[in-house]
């Protein structure tokens, strides 16, 4: 009995199975078993919306896969044969770290929320056919992160439901100096979504703990541009903004966001024309020219220049505000380290002025025309407007009278004659 | 006469050239008309002969083409009278040199005074941008010193020239004449001043060139060779250059335009504009209006001079 039962066993066993899906302990299915029905291209799944659902998996795609070693089961744990609606796989079973980090996420937290639009790992990472970022054919190969994150972030229908910032901010992106590396050029090495605004952890910009945050923008742009950063370590914007204060620029606010062109480009906020307009923009403020006893009028001094006035013609060798002042190694003039200060003077100026000497530094460089400021300039002025107020007035005057003159002698001639 | 008949001589030879040649053409022709032909033919190259002898050098022709001129001009304006020559062509081609420079100073400067005037960014794109309106700027102000230059040496070297300055210099008459030409344009006297060569309003206009030729040329060779002007004055002096040189050139551009243009050009007499900078001539009639006084010298000399030639 005992022998018949251990040769029985099996194939009720076996028997129950096929017969009763869904019982405990019942074996999971093979691979080959699960593509016996999913690697049918036509099999698929009717929505409620009246659309349908592909259930195709591509084997070959799977087997190349960073995890075609695996078995559909270790994802898709509840799968048994055959199956109803399977649960979602969970990522952070084995990637407890990213899962963590994406909790947080404005995608996480979305996703956390029931916002079905917000970005699950399948959406930047694929499903079966997922590859390392590493791997050209990577959903996440940095070539192609631009795109995922796009498909996305640029639907109209998204970014209206989001409050999400708009079109033109991904298109100024694909214009960029780090877009057309990309696009253009193919550099690996160009900055990328991920680079700047983070992967897993992705936060609005506001929020102190994103990779945009104001705060950690220097440190950011510094992953790549590291000696650019140590420059702007040593400034007073950058000793600024470590200090706390807000208002010191990051690099940002002079080069732009997405926005960001080469130098060369006219639309940069960093062409040469446009740099006296950039630095206005904080320096001609009241509030801040006074709360942190900076010297005010450098614009309008500046603009009333010749430097400033053949810079506003486009002749883009004139002098602007960066040519002297230096740009992400700016100092106070107090500074010994400063090239405008009065002992670095002629070496700044030489840059343009050759035999440039001390001469140079003697005499404000923003003239003021006021008498404690330019004494000189001041009287020069003067003396002017009064001398060709009067000879001007003179000269009216004459051509005047001789006018009214030769029509009275018309007149009186006239007269004379009727 | 033997210079007649030296003259005589060649032509003799070529009219009985041309006889022979008319005679062998109209051989077949009536006498009557080959009579005709050849008297017409001999009086057209004795025309022409006439022509030749009186005109040898280019400078005849020169005399000969402002005769013509001058006939014509005579017939056209009947009440002007005789032209005398006001300006020598030295004297205007230095006119010339200096208006050309000025207008390319003005017209590359004023831009750089006045930024956000409406015209100024269309006036500097006309020389295509900035960098080719300061380079224009400086061959206007090579021409400007060129013009200093040679009217210092005009002054010094040339008669006229050393003549025309002394005349220019400022009189007392000045003061008594502008003081009287008020007058004049209020009614209070009938008669008008009477200027010399030149009139206060002249001297005015040749002083005030002086006057803004140096501060210009000065300031401006400052900001030219900034780098060697730094080398002896600190950058103070050099902001005092640029002030001058800016507000001057206001000065100089209100003068030309309301004072010189007003006084030369677009007064009533002579609006739309007289010539005299191109022909330097003035006319009888008014060079005994705005000038009495150097016509009556000019009359006196003259006459001077005629008694001289024909004492009687």
């Amino acid at each position: 009995m005992k022998r018949l039962l251990s040769l029985l066993l099996p194939v009720a066993l076996t028997a129950a199975l096929f017969a009763l899906p869904g019982v405990a302990g019942a074996k999971p299915p093979t691979e080959g078993e699960c593509m016996e029905c999913h690697g049918d291209k036509t099999i698929e799944k009717s929505l409620p919306g009246g659309g349908t659902l592909s259930l195709f998996v591509d084997e070959k795609g799977y087997r190349a896969s960073v995890h075609g070693k695996g078995a559909c089961t270790t994802c898709h744990t509840d799968a048994k044969a055959p199956h109803g609606k399977l649960e979602k796989v969970s990522c952070g079973k084995c990637h407890p770290d990213s899962e963590k980090s994406y909790a947080q996420s404005t995608h996480g937290k979305g996703h956390a929320k029931g916002e079905r639009e917000a970005a699950w790992c399948s959406d930047c990472h694929g499903k079966h056919d997922i590859r390392k970022s590493g791997d050209a054919a990577s959903r996440t190969f940095r070539l192609n992160i631009v795109g995922v994150c796009l498909k996305c972030h640029k639907d109209r229908a998204i970014e209206e439901q989001y409050k999400l910032p708009g079109q033109q901010v991904m298109e100024a992106y694909e214009n960029s100096v780090h877009g057309t590396a990309l696009k253009k050029s193919g550099l690996l090495g160009t900055a990328v979504c991920s680079d700047c605004h983070g992967n897993h952890a992705i936060l609005p910009g506001d929020q102190p703990r994103s990779a945009t945050h104001r705060q950690n923008i220097p440190t950011m742009c510094g992953k790549c541009h590291p000696g650019i950063l140590e420059q702007y370590e040593k400034s007073v914007h950058g000793k600024g903004m470590r200090g706390g204060i807000a208002e010191s620029p990051v690099c940002t606010d002079c080069h732009g966001e997405h926005t960001i062109t080469k130098i060369s480009d006219p639309s940069s906020p960093v062409f040469s024309k446009n740099i006296p307009k950039t630095c206005s923009g904080c320096h001609e403020k009241e509030g801040i020219s006074s709360r942190y006893a900076l010297p005010k009028k450098r614009f309008s001094t500046y603009m009333d220049s010749f430097h400033g006035i053949a810079l506003e013609y486009g002749m883009t060798k004139a002098a602007n505000c960066a040519s002297c002042h230096g740009f992400h190694d700016i100092l106070p003039s107090a500074d010994p380290e400063s090239r405008v200060n009065k002992a670095n003077l002629p070496k700044t100026c030489g840059r343009c002025h050759p035999n440039a000497g001390p001469n140079f530094a003697k005499g404000p460089m923003h003239v003021e025309v006021t008498p404690q400021k330019a004494m000189g300039v001041f009287t020069v002025r003067v003396f002017y407007t009064v001398f060709i107020s009067m000879l001007v007035m003179l000269f009216v005057l004459h051509v005047g009278l001789e006018h009214l003159g030769r029509r009275r002698r018309r007149r009186e001639a006239e007269g004379g004659k009727g | 006469m033997s210079v007649d008949e030296k003259k005589e001589q060649p032509r003799e030879s070529l009219e009985r050239e041309i006889d022979a040649v008319v005679s062998a053409e109209t051989a077949g022709l009536e006498p009557e008309q080959a009579g005709e032909i050849r008297e017409k033919i001999r009086q057209r190259v004795r025309a022409e002969m006439e022509r030749e002898i009186r005109l040898k050098t280019a400078a005849d022709r020169r005399e000969e083409a402002r005769r013509i001129r001058e006939e014509r001009q005579k017939e056209k304006h009947a009440g002007e009278g005789r032209m005398f020559q006001r300006f020598n062509r030295n004297f205007r081609f230095q006119h010339m040199v200096m208006f050309s420079s000025v207008i390319l100073l003005i017209v590359t400067g004023m831009p750089i005074k006045f930024p956000n005037f409406i015209l100024s960014r269309f006036v500097i794109s006309l020389w295509g941008g900035i960098n080719n309106s300061t380079i224009v700027h400086r061959i206007g102000a090579l021409m400007l010193v060129y013009f200093m230059v040679h009217h210092l040496l005009y002054t010094i070297l040339s008669r006229d020239g050393r003549r025309d300055f002394v005349l220019l210099l400022p009189m007392p008459k000045d003061l008594r004449d502008a003081v009287q030409n008020i007058r004049y344009f209020l009614g209070k006297v009938k008669e008008k001043p009477r200027f010399g060569r030149f009139s206060y309003i002249e001297k005015f206009d040749y002083w005030a060139v002086y006057w803004g030729c140096i501060i210009m040329i000065g300031s401006g060779a400052f900001l030219w060779g900034e780098s060697i002007a730094l080398k002896y004055f600190p950058k103070f002096v050099l902001d005092i250059a640029h002030e001058m040189h800016s507000d001057e050139a206001l000065l100089a551009t209100l003068a030309i335009v309301i004072w010189h243009f007003y006084n030369v050009h677009f007064n009533p007499e002579r609006f739309p504009g007289t010539l005299m900078w191109w022909h330097g001539q003035i006319s009888e009639h008014e060079i005994k209006e705005e000038h009495p006084l150097e016509y009556e010298e000019l009359m006196a000399k003259q006459a001077k001079t005629a008694a001289e030639v024909n004492p009687q």
